[in-house]
């Protein structure tokens, strides 16, 4: 592993090298350029990894280890564009569907001296780094790099520049990267007693500037997880307007409730092909491999489908309605004009959530034991929109209760939503392959063969239905244990109704 | 990792310019390269500026393989280290000797070694038959023997390989080749071609050559102080016919 030490600025390189326990042998100079990737959402940075591309190599540096993997030339990169080596394979999981983004460029010109002994052998290497962005950061550093072997000459040496005072130096990489890295909006901190109208605009002001921040990844799609959070952060905005009803004044939440659900629709459908083209890919991975091919009409007749639908919604992102409504919405979030304010405005939020939630749970309780083997499907899909309210309002407000069922709750509500999420997919599933089978077969786009092969899916989603039905009834008597739902609703009902 | 015994129980026939040669193409070609100096005098140490060790122990060598892998030794060329000679290789065939087993001791280095990551072992073996040597045959995957075309170098060959079957090392493992040949000389010429064709030797051939001499003042491969010489030529093509063999 090499060691880096910091230059002092009153010393010279020179000097360094003078004041070193062996003789110095002709330098090599080097220009190296690299290209820092990571996704949009900084996970490698989040785990302490660096990744970057060097000529037609990516490097993946661990924990001072580096891995090596050619480069398909392709920016951005995205899990499917990597090789199979085991470095490669954990990078992927890191990155899931994300995409790799260039995020800093750096250039490093350096001056290599060998250290020999008076043999002329080298015993290690003082490397001079000089290293720069073309946004202007620099960092002068002296890097030793060792050889085997040799690690008695390695500590004189170390010691040497000590004494010349330069000290071990942390990379300033991290930090430029850092910087480099998109700024995320941060979430809103509540307190309990604060007024429910501050509270709202808080956290709608926060899913607004989340979705504005995904906007031009939307547009680009250099993975699909842009348009995702982009319509998770919608969402949101949705279920916070719906569930805190009387905050805003009622021609006001009326007004938004529309417009949102306005863009809701527009946005939905692209979403729903992603999520589907990527089921499909995985679906189709585990049909027997005669099978498999006659699925390429189908994922053809759905590409197409997407293109057109996202050029309709990169006309309403960019669009002057979309852009209306958000000028609209953050007037009325940043301004907070007693005009817009409801009944309940003036409500503490903690009194206000604890209520909801209350309502919330109780509603979930009562409509899932309600529901039995001979219930109809349409049962657990509403009460998947149940468990989401919920989920939300847990999001939101999660930080005001902070007892330890309300954490085990949580852990549960996700098991159970989880499922039910699973559920819906199926049903929605069939209701796309069946749908747009109608429409291939007008069009004369089916083959027998992939009829065979819808077939086969079809009745892949007819067996996951019936898993994921009767593992909802194991999920649901876990999260409705009176013990923990019990618990849960004590607490709230303390908070809701303070003596 | 492969293994290769650059052997001839004939001193002064190119053994060490073989070794230090090889090893150097060998890390050139992207392996992960060791070349062990197992002459205690030290001359393949000595090419690569590398000092021998002096208070060696020869005994613990064999039987603590980490302290083998201690005394390793970067090169100045990436991808080869070198684990240098000692002055007490000097009594290892006494110490082999007292030990049981004693022609297949080798054995443990070899798996430490491949380890630690090395994709070819070069042997830099001294002269003489010894346990020393005999242990170096019977671990290695190739024996490379370079050999000068003169009648009386041949005889010593035949005797040499043998001696080896008795050990069990059949004659397909030895790769003979011909070193300091003098393409002048009518007696090496023939020589040459009619042994090449009855024993299966390599087609590759070391010529005399005075840049192979000159290694000696320049220590370094031929390949670094004299790249577009035909001795690094010679060395490069027969690296490449000794690990078509591999
Ligand atoms: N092909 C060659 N042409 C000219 N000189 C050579 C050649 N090979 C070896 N020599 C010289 O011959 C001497 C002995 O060679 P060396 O490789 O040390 O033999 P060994 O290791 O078998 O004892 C050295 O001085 C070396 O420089
Ligand atoms: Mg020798």
């Amino acid at each position: 592993m090499q060691t880096v030490f910091n230059l002092p600025e009153t010393v010279s390189v020179d000097q360094l090298l003078e004041a070193l326990p062996l003789a110095y042998a002709e330098p090599k100079k080097e220009r190296v350029k690299r290209c820092y990737l990571d996704t949009f959402d900084g996970r490698l940075h989040g785990v302490d990894w660096l990744l970057y591309q060097e000529g037609d190599e990516l490097v993946l540096e661990r924990n001072g280890e580096r891995d090596r993997f050619s480069f398909s030339g392709r920016i951005p990169l995205l899990a499917a564009d990597l090789d199979q080596s085991p470095a490669a394979r954990s990078l992927q999981k890191v990155i899931e569907n994300r995409a790799l983004l260039p995020v800093l460029e750096t250039v490093c010109e350096s001056c290599r001296w060998p250290l020999v002994d008076s043999e002329q052998k080298s015993h290690l290497s003082l490397e001079y780094q000089q290293l720069s962005t073309p946004q202007g950061s620099h960092c002068d550093r002296i890097v030793l790099r060792p050889m085997r072997g040799y690690e008695k000459s390695l500590r004189r040496c170390a010691r040497a520049l000590e004494k010349m005072g330069c000290a071990i130096a942390p990379s300033p990489l991290e930090e430029w990267l850092f910087a480099a890295l998109p700024d995320w909006p941060k979430p809103p901190r509540l307190r309990s007693d604060q007024a429910a109208y501050s509270a709202f605009c808080a956290i709608a002001h926060y899913q607004l500037e989340v979705m504005v921040l995904n906007e031009p990844g939307v547009l680009t799609a250099e993975d699909v997880e842009f348009l995702h959070d982009f319509r998770v952060a919608l969402r949101r905005t949705r279920s916070l307007i719906g569930q805190l009803k009387g905050v805003l004044s009622a021609e006001v939440t009326e007004r938004f409730k529309a417009d949102f659900s306005w863009l809701g629709a527009q946005t939905g459908r692209v979403r729903d092909l992603d999520v589907w083209q990527e089921q499909l890919h995985q679906q189709s991975a585990e049909l027997p491999a005669d099978l498999r091919a006659g699925l390429e009409p189908l994922l053809r007749f759905i590409q197409n489908d997407r293109k057109r639908l996202k050029r309709g919604l990169d006309k309403v992102i960019e669009g002057s309605v979309y852009g209306d409504l958000k000028n609209r919405w953050r007037t009325l979030l940043e301004e907070q004009a007693e005009t817009t304010q409801g009944v309940l405005a003036g409500e503490p939020i903690g009194k206000l959530a604890a209520r909801q939630l209350y309502k919330r749970i109780g509603r979930v309780l009562k409509d899932g034991s309600a529901i039995t083997e001979a219930s109809p499907d349409e049962e657990l899909h509403t009460l998947r929109i149940d468990c989401k309210k919920v989920r939300y309002l847990l999001e939101f407000f999660g930080s005001l209760f902070r007892g330890r069922s309300m954490k085990r709750m949580i852990k549960q509500l996700k098991r159970l939503q989880s499922t039910l999420g699973d559920f819906q997919d199926i049903s929605t599933q069939r209701h796309n392959l069946n749908d747009t089978l109608d429409r291939m077969k007008r069009q004369k786009r089916t083959t027998p063969e992939c009829l065979m092969a819808t077939g086969a899916l079809l009745s892949h989603l007819q067996q996951e239905h019936d898993r994921l039905r009767a593992q909802f009834f194991k999920e649901f008597e876990k999260f409705s244990d009176p013990g923990l739902s019990g618990a849960v609703l004590k607490e709230l009902k303390a908070q809701k109704e303070p003596r | 990792m492969k293994s290769i015994a650059v052997y001839n129980f004939k001193g002064g026939v190119g053994k060490t310019a073989a070794s230090v040669n090889l090893a150097y193409e060998g890390a050139r070609s992207g392996q992960k390269t060791l070349l062990w100096d197992l002459d205690p005098q030290g001359a393949s140490s000595f090419y690569f500026r590398i000092k021998p060790k002096i208070k060696g122990d020869a005994k613990r060598l064999l039987k603590k393989t980490n302290k083998a892998l201690d005394q390793i030794k970067a090169t100045d060329y990436e991808n080869l280290d070198l684990l240098p000679a000692d002055l007490s290789y000097r009594e290892m065939d006494i110490v082999l000797d007292e030990m049981k087993r004693s022609k297949k001791r080798f054995g443990p280095l070899f798996e430490a070694l491949e380890e630690e990551g090395y994709e070819t072992l070069l042997i830099d073996c001294p002269p003489g038959l010894t346990l020393v040597s005999e242990n170096a045959m019977i671990a290695s995957d190739l024996i490379a023997s370079p050999i000068i075309p003169t009648p009386l170098s041949l005889r010593a060959y035949d005797q040499m390989t043998a001696h080896a079957k008795g050990l069990g090392i059949k004659k397909d493992r030895f790769a003979p080749f011909f070193s300091m040949v003098d393409r002048r000389k009518s007696l090496h010429r023939e020589v040459v071609t009619s042994f090449i064709d009855a024993h299966k030797a390599l087609n590759s051939v070391i010529p005399y050559l005075s840049s192979i001499e000159r290694m000696g003042l320049s220590r370094e491969p031929v390949a670094v102080s004299e790249p577009r010489s035909g001795a690094a030529r010679a060395y490069r093509l027969l690296f490449e016919e000794i690990e078509q063999l591999l």
